[in-house]
């Protein structure tokens, strides 16, 4: 490896280091646009906006108790406790 | 000897010719050494520009690699400049330190040894700054890329991968229509299911982008506003120039062709002085503008951006006081 890196000008050295250096955190991923959705882990259904942010819109199992406020995604008005 | 007639005597002179002979030899190694380190920057410096490239072209889209090489030849001019610093450490200003402590102040010697040391001192940081200049200049050249294409393909790339979003509950299309810069709540029209919207590493980089394009598109006010601030500058120094050749006459009465042209040249100072602020201004005021025209949905968010950063440079304006 040393005799490899003797012939190799200063250059060659550092452009083989800064391409075979690993990354801290790993290689970087490329991901296209996708969708998921959190499920009913009763009956396995999307949670739906309007009826199912806390309760499964489908077979009535409750996912929060908690009384939902306004944000940025989910408003008041989809609180489906009330 | 004593420290009053210093370079009187026979012995005197011989020393004050080693003395010069010392300061010539040690200049002219500090020339070598300056040129051998020239020799190496212009091998780095070519060797980053013709290299360079080739890591870009391997690389993967947050250039990790390039970033590395990039560092890897700024250390390098790095340590040279360390290796220069050190040289007038450790061999120019002990030799400065042994002669002022004999030599007569206003001697010849103290005279030769003083302008020697500044000439030196001027050589290293004249190196110091040529060599950040031409870092700046290899880095800008790899570095200069045409974002006008690169923002389209994102934006088509982006659509594109949108149209073929489907609803994870019912498979209707979403029909996304706009640009999400981060993981976001789509309701399915069809059947109301929450889908969690993942817009993918492009959507994530087209806000950075289009800052990168905006900025060049308004680059042309940044060279303006740049060029003005240089001439005002440039009409300050003659101005001062000219101050120092008036007669004690001219000063006094304020009148005289010289200081009829020195307040023809204030005013010119002041004309770029008032317009260099205004052109930054337009700069920052059309990257926004270009901004809200890529991203019509971030227009709130540039305007605060703007305004923020206007009360920041606004702060550290400051205007020179001639005093005519």
């Amino acid at each position: 490896m040393q005799e490899e890196n003797k012939k190799l000008s200063f250059i060659e050295r550092m452009k083989q280091r800064a391409v075979s250096q690993q990354s801290y955190g790993g290689q970087a991923e490329n991901s296209g646009a996708n969708t998921e959705n959190a499920t009913c882990p009763n009956c396995g259904a999307g949670r739906a906006k309007q009826d199912g942010l806390t309760h499964c819109a489908y077979c009535g199992h409750p996912f929060i108790t908690t009384t939902l406020t306004d944000g940025k995604y989910i408003k008041k008005s989809d609180n489906s406790n009330t | 000897m004593g420290l009053f007639n210093w370079g009187q005597s026979q012995e005197d002179k011989q020393e004050y010719e080693a003395l010069k002979s010392e300061l010539a030899t040690l200049e002219n190694r500090l020339d070598a050494f300056l040129a051998k380190l020239n020799e190496r920057v212009d091998a780095l410096l070519s060797g980053f520009i013709e290299e360079a490239p080739s890591v870009m072209a391997e690389d993967d889209r947050f250039g990790q690699a390039y970033y590395r090489f990039s560092s890897a030849m700024k250390g390098q001019a790095g340590s040279m400049r360390e290796k220069l610093r050190e040289v007038l450490e450790k061999q120019i200003e002990p030799v400065y330190s042994r002669y002022s402590d004999t030599l007569s102040a206003g001697s010849e010697g103290y005279s030769i040894l003083h302008e020697w040391r500044h000439r030196c001192a001027r050589k290293a940081d004249e190196w110091e700054e040529q060599l950040q200049h031409r870092v700046d200049e290899a880095t800008e050249q790899v570095e200069r890329k045409d974002y006008e294409p690169v923002f389209a393909q994102m934006m088509n790339d982006y659509w594109q991968q949108c149209q073929l979003i489907n609803c994870r509950q019912c498979g209707a299309n979403l029909n996304i229509k706009q640009v999400y810069y981060y993981s976001a709540y789509v309701a399915c029209s069809h059947c109301q299911t929450q889908n969690i919207f993942e817009p993918g590493t492009i959507a994530r980089d087209i806000e950075h982008t289009a800052r990168k394009l905006a900025e060049q598109r308004s680059k042309h006010f940044m060279d303006a506003h740049e060029r003005r601030k240089r001439e005002e500058r440039s009409l300050y120094q003659q101005m001062h120039e000219l101050q120092l050749t008036l007669s004690m006459e001219e000063r006094v009465k304020r009148s005289g062709p010289k200081y009829e042209q020195l307040l023809s040249l204030e005013s010119k100072r002041l004309q770029a002085e008032s317009e260099a602020p205004e052109l930054l201004d337009r700069y920052y005021r059309n990257i926004f503008d270009e901004l809200t025209k890529l991203l019509p949905d971030l227009e709130e968010h540039h305007e605060k951006f703007f305004k923020s950063l206007q009360a920041n440079y606004q702060r550290y304006e400051s205007k020179r006081s001639t005093n005519l």
